[in-house]
């Protein structure tokens, strides 16, 4: 059931109707049998056991390792144990053939299996680590690993952040539903009207790349990095949006990446919950954990204190960033692109500190003003496309030739010379760059106002209109169900 | 507790608001199919017409929509009929037609045109049949058994047609726009006054009793059937028929016939050589491609078979019942759609003269040459007859005039780039003018344009345009080669 399908808003609405009509004690119950039901709607049974094979194996991971003592070599044993009983479904289904081996379970990709996965196993860590008691409930533990808004694109979340706002009761308001409602619609914006129709023009391009070369898959990188953001954070919109409807704050998982001055800023704003994942769950533990203490007493020795501790600092982000490309897909392809290349630009980018820093005092430039700051976006910006060569091609191969191909083949005229209409409609190119025009001032907005919250003291006839014309805007221009073919209608028998 | 209640009639408005703006945005998407076939239209009016007022449906497909005219039932027979075809219309939904028209009329009579029998078709063909048709139990199982054979099919896109239709807005025109407003009523009763004619020397189909049925198309035969089953149900007589078709052969025949002997209906095959004669049908004058009539073939098979209902079926008349009366209001808009029909079906320039009637507003554009000195006295007395000052027509210069009423509203003559422009009383705007070619080779050329629209012909001679107060629509725009023997009419 996909987030911008009919009848995803059908089940929706009906939930929520449904969650504050009921006693508010059951609510949490009736969140648990949907998200059940969506999950079940979504893949059928099949799927539906992976996520209960998840549920059970961490339900009995907490019960375990809270009644272990803390610190033991017991505990650290069978904290590994679940956490690899825990990724099992995962490798089999996704990574499995990166291992080249074959896939038991066929072409079967349980519906988020990579979010949820990460939000359960979380769990599993924070209990070993003895920050959270155990969920002594099963059914409260399967609604936290089920939460169906969260199910297809995330975000990842915590116990922590969620348990006191998942069973807890809550109270009709009509503002959390208003600025849910209003999150939606700004969502299915993002998604129907730029993401997918952006997505006919990468698709034409990368699809066929061999014909579109040059400075084509250039223009497709680029729309490729709008398409992929504007899908991706629509949907998050559209996730935040339903939550908030049922009066359970989720995390935000963007905040402008495209406004990053550096590739470590670009992470903090882009699938934020993702890269905090890794990063507590994954890299501190490595860089505290005896194996590493030992790497830096090993590489000061050898390297002197101040080059000895980046080696252990660089492996570290090595296997994170690795971990992170895997996450996204088991092929080089993602590794590279959304993992190596990455490490790559922040290890070199802190190598090359000194030089940059030489650089700039040589050449007296200012670096707090405009015209800086948006060179190092642009700067970013750029880098962060090249990664996404690799992200979208299908295969690592594939993204080196076509990034030769960029180099190789000199044809900027295709920028003025109408050539671009044979990737989208000239209307829709038009309305592709307005639509850019309009996230890009509310992304301005947002960062210096908080825009729900401004809209609400507006007057009411300003902003239902607004409202209106947002909704009529995304059925309108929305790329969604069939796509009408004037010529089809044409009575041609005679 | 109150602040609660505003706030749930809030939240109520505000739905309602979108609601309506969903609705809306609906009626202008959905394509109007105001095109040649007048789909929309037709099912638009069959909704005008108040209930229990029609003794005889017309079903079929475009042969149906083109060939089979209620308003001449009525004129010649008082017989009060609607015309219920829509382009390819399978009879799939021809049944789920006659189901929605027993809504809320009481035909005793249905003619069907069979040719739809024999052809599958296409999406499209559904989608005009059933995008217009209201919301019902019929509509319901209608497309929902439609949606159910075929996996691509979406029943949202039925239920929602904003769905399907939202990717037009680079496409929308005025009348998109201009429909919820518009008058729905349909003087012709779902026919379409076609124009034109062919070449086709179609002399009809003989009998050939020994010739092999063609094969039905499957579906099209399962629901003729069911078609039988609910006249007879509904105790309506059914009629088949086959307008005549040069595309039709022994073969279909055979088939149609072979089925109403099973279930002993009647069928009136019109390609019949002997029917032909009968009705002094010559396809050539009497069609408009080689499927379709035009209005004198649509006139024709009218009258016979208005004679033949009558005969055959007791119909009443209904010239003189007052609850009837609404025919009698639209007859004269039919006339005058039949008379702009017939005009523009004209080939021949001293043929389309005669065909002029009062209520036309005429715009004359005559590219200046030496061939106007040449024109038949015939032609120059019929111009005069116009108002035309045809002494200025025949100097051979530029000239161009506006005639109403057998008078001169304007008009300017002479070498160079004559211009008109105004306004007519019901306040469409025109403009027009005459170009002189570069030289010989080149040519004239004129430029005839109301409310901002372009309609003069292309080329060199005498345009006009005619503009039909009545209807306030331009009917026709011919141009005339005056150095062209015969003087036809181009279009």
């Amino acid at each position: 059931m996909a987030l911008t399908s009919f009848s995803f808003l059908c089940f929706f609405t009906i939930t929520a109707g449904i969650y504050y009509v009921i006693p508010r004690r059951f609510q949490w119950m009736l969140l648990l049998a949907a998200s059940l039901v969506f999950y079940y709607v979504s893949g059928g049974w099949a799927v539906l056991c992976f996520l209960l094979y998840g549920i059970v194996i961490t339900y009995l991971a907490g019960l375990t390792l809270e009644r272990v003592k803390e610190g033991s070599k017991r505990k650290g044993l069978l904290t590994g144990i679940f956490v690899i009983l825990t990724l099992i479904p995962l490798f089999l289904l996704k990574y499995v053939r990166f291992f080249g081996l074959s896939a038991p379970f066929g072409a079967l990709a349980p519906l988020g299996i990579s979010f949820y996965t990460m939000s359960i196993l979380g769990y599993v860590i924070d209990v070993s680590w003895g920050i959270l008691p155990a969920q002594r409930n099963p059914f409260r533990h399967a609604l936290f690993a089920a939460y169906f808004p969260q199910m297809t694109s995330g975000p990842i979340t915590r116990y922590s952040q969620m348990a006191g706002q998942l069973f807890a009761p809550h109270a009709f308001s009509y503002e959390q539903i208003a600025f849910g409602a209003q999150r939606i619609l700004w969502g299915f914006f993002k998604k129907l009207v730029i993401s997918e129709r952006l997505a006919m023009a990468v698709n034409l391009v990368y699809d066929q790349y061999p014909v579109y070369q040059g400075w084509y898959l250039v223009v497709a990188t680029v729309c490729f990095a709008f398409q992929l953001y504007t899908d991706f954070s629509g949907c998050m919109d559209i996730v935040l949006g339903v939550s908030q409807i049922f009066g359970i704050s989720l995390p935000e998982n963007f905040t402008c990446p495209y406004f990053s001055r550096s590739i470590s800023e670009y992470w903090r704003r882009w699938h934020i919950t993702l890269g905090a994942w890794f990063k507590d769950y994954l890299f501190y533990p490595l860089q505290k954990s005896g194996l590493f203490i030992a790497y830096l007493d090993w590489s000061k020795k050898r390297f002197g204190k101040k080059r000895g501790k980046k080696l252990p600092l660089y492996t570290g982000m090595l296997i994170l960033w690795f971990s992170v490309g895997m996450w996204h897909g088991g092929s080089w392809n993602f590794i590279v692109g959304s993992g190596l290349l990455h490490w790559f630009y922040i290890v070199s980018g802190e190598l090359f500190t000194p030089l940059w820093k030489r650089l700039i005092a040589l050449l007296r430039i200012n670096t707090e003003v405009f015209s800086w700051h948006f060179f190092q976006g642009l700067r970013t910006f750029f880098l962060v496309n090249l990664g996404f060569v690799f992200f979208r091609a299908p295969s690592l191969r594939t993204a080196l030739s076509m990034l030769a191909s960029m180099g190789r083949v000199f044809n900027p005229r295709i920028l003025f010379d109408g050539s671009l209409c044979r990737l989208l409609k000239p209307q829709d190119w038009v309305l592709a760059i307005f639509s850019l025009l309009i996230l890009l001032l509310v992304s301005v907005l947002q960062q210096r106002i908080r825009i729900r919250e401004t809209l609400a003291v507006q007057n009411l006839a300003f902003r239902w209109s607004l409202y209106l014309l947002l909704f009529a805007a995304v059925l309108i221009f929305g790329c969604y169900g069939g796509d009408y073919d004037a010529a089809a209608f044409i009575y041609q028998r005679f | 507790m109150e602040m609660k209640k505003k706030e749930l009639i809030r939240c109520g408005v505000f739905l309602v608001l979108l609601a309506l703006v969903f609705q809306l945005l609906t009626t202008i998407y959905i394509p109007k199919w105001y095109g040649t076939w007048q789909s929309t239209r037709i099912v638009d009016g069959f909704y005008e017409l108040p209930e229990n007022r029609v003794d005889v449906v017309l079903l079929g497909s475009s042969q149906t929509i083109m060939g089979l005219s209620p308003m001449e039932l009525y004129r010649q027979c008082g017989i009060a009929a609607y015309s219920f075809g829509t382009e390819e219309q399978p009879l799939y939904a021809t049944y789920y037609w006659l189901r929605e028209i027993l809504r809320t009329q009481k035909p005793s009579v249905a003619v069907l045109d069979v040719n739809e029998l024999l052809h599958t078709s296409g999406e499209a063909a559904y989608r005009k049949a059933f995008d217009y048709m209201k919301w019902s139990r019929v509509k319901w199982e209608a497309v929902k058994n439609h949606c159910d054979r075929a996996e691509d099919l979406s029943l949202l896109s039925y239920v929602l047609p904003l769905t399907n239709y939202h990717s037009r807005w680079d496409a929308l025109e005025a009348e998109d726009f201009t429909y919820l407003i518009s008058d729905k009523q349909d003087p012709c009763l779902g026919f379409v006054a076609a124009n034109g004619t062919c070449d086709f020397a179609y002399a009809g189909t003989p009998p050939s009793p020994d010739e092999e049925p063609d094969p039905a198309d499957e579906e099209a035969y399962c629901y003729l059937l069911e078609i039988i089953h609910l006249c007879e149900e509904e105790n309506i007589s059914l009629l088949l028929i086959k307008t005549p078709r040069a595309g039709w052969n022994a073969g279909k025949h055979n088939l149609v016939a072979g089925l109403a002997e099973e279930y002993q209906l009647p069928f009136v095959d019109f390609n019949d050589p002997k029917l032909m004669e009968a009705m002094d049908f010559d396809y050539a004058r009497d069609a408009r491609d080689a499927s379709h009539l035009n209005i004198y073939g649509a006139e024709k098979l009218g009258s016979w078979l208005g004679n033949y209902l009558k005969e055959q079926y007791d119909l009443p008349s209904r010239w003189e019942d007052p609850d009837y009366a609404y025919l009698k209001e639209l007859l004269p808009l039919y006339e005058m759609q039949s008379q702009n029909a017939k005009l523009s079906t004209c080939i021949e320039f001293t043929d389309w003269l005669e065909h002029l009637e009062e209520r036309y507003t005429l715009f004359f554009a005559v590219n200046g040459s030496p061939a106007l000195k040449r024109l038949p006295e015939e032609v120059l007395e019929q111009l005069r007859a116009l108002g035309m000052g045809t002494d200025i027509v025949t100097s051979g210069a530029d000239y161009g005039a506006i005639l109403q009423d057998r008078q001169v509203l304007a008009w300017q003559a002479g070498l160079g780039i004559p211009e008109l422009f105004g306004t007519l009383e019901d306040q469409t705007s025109y403009k027009l003018s005459l170009i002189r070619g570069e030289n010989e080779e080149s040519g004239g050329s004129a430029s005839i344009s109301l409310a901002n629209e372009e309609f003069a012909t292309e080329g060199e001679g005498i345009h006009v345009v005619v503009y039909d107060r009545g209807l306030r629509q331009v009917v026709d725009a011919i141009l005339v080669d005056a150095e062209e023997p015969g003087l036809f009419v181009h279009r």
